[in-house]
């Protein structure tokens, strides 16, 4: 059996700025996950925020919008423990 | 021989404690506990489990519940060896006594320890046992931003366990949602156990 997860990783200019993003994602009913930030994306603001795949548009859009800012936003695969990322945005 | 211990109306290590006298002082035998709730026959059996012997379970009609322990002499050689195999990759054992990582501010903290969770699941070997008592019984239970992490971490193996003295306090006994309750007897004997005890809070 092939194990495959897909997640949004949304980065930040600094902790203060994530922390800012994980109130504003939840109070727009978006299911966040505090991680920190994957080591191949960078060294850098240690958090990050996990979303589902779902999520992706809307996230995007708050960032259009001027709701919400972010650094950058990642696209994450694992197939069978192997990682592919992409960047989105 | 059978010894009979009637722990009914005692209040949370006092059933364990008397048991594991009376166990401790005996060359072989038995040792029946009379309890009147589901906590103290769960830390009974788990009693029983630590220490490698054999028990039975009767149902007396409620929540009363008499556990038989049954202690013979020659059981507790096989158990270390038992034990050695046993034992799982990563002798670690992780305290967590508050719901923050470190002291300073109060939101950064709760931040940190989301994302220290998250990195123990993510990481391999698991701990062995993840013990959480003061505050630290918040991340256990209903709502807790990591009952994800902790529930694959106890899928995985790894025991999640909680102080009960600390739940009752909070008033959050009725919501546990992961891994087991236990008393401050648990929470040392897995202290004492690990390669490694790392406490953080």
């Amino acid at each position: 059996m092939i194990k495959m997860n897909e997640f949004g990783i949304l980065t930040f200019q600094s902790t203060h700025h994530a922390m800012r993003a994980e109130r504003i994602l939840t109070e727009e009913g978006i299911i966040t996950k505090t991680i920190p930030t994957p080591r191949d994306i960078t060294l850098s603001c240690g958090l990050a925020i996990r979303i589902a795949i779902d999520d992706l548009e809307k996230v995007m859009e708050l960032k259009r919008s001027g709701k919400l800012e972010y650094k950058e936003l990642h696209h994450l695969q694992t197939v069978d423990g192997k990682r592919a990322l992409r960047k989105l945005d | 021989m059978i010894r009979e211990i009637d722990a009914k109306g005692l209040a949370c290590p006092k059933p364990v404690i008397l048991t594991k006298k009376e166990l401790d002082s005996m060359e072989g035998g038995s040792v029946r506990t009379v309890v009147d709730n589901v906590t103290a026959r769960e830390n009974l059996s788990k009693l029983a489990g630590s220490m490698g012997l054999e028990f039975s379970v009767e149902e007396l009609g409620g929540t009363v519940f008499a556990v038989t322990i049954l202690k013979s002499g020659e059981k507790e050689e096989e158990r270390d060896e038992d034990i050695i195999i046993q034992k799982p990759d990563g002798g670690m054992v992780l305290v967590i006594q508050s719901d923050q990582m470190g002291k300073g501010d109060e939101e950064l903290g709760k931040l940190l320890m989301k994302s220290f969770i998250y990195t123990v699941n993510e990481t391999k070997p698991h701990p062995k046992a993840i013990l959480f008592y003061n505050g630290g019984v918040k991340l256990t239970v209903k709502d807790s931003p990591v009952l994800d992490d902790l529930q694959d971490l106890l899928d995985a193996g790894v025991e999640i366990i909680s102080c009960g003295t600390c739940l009752d306090f909070y008033n959050l006994k009725d919501s546990l949602a992961v891994g087991d309750i236990s008393n401050m007897y648990t929470i040392y004997e897995k202290m004492q156990s690990g390669t490694n005890t790392i406490t953080i809070g």
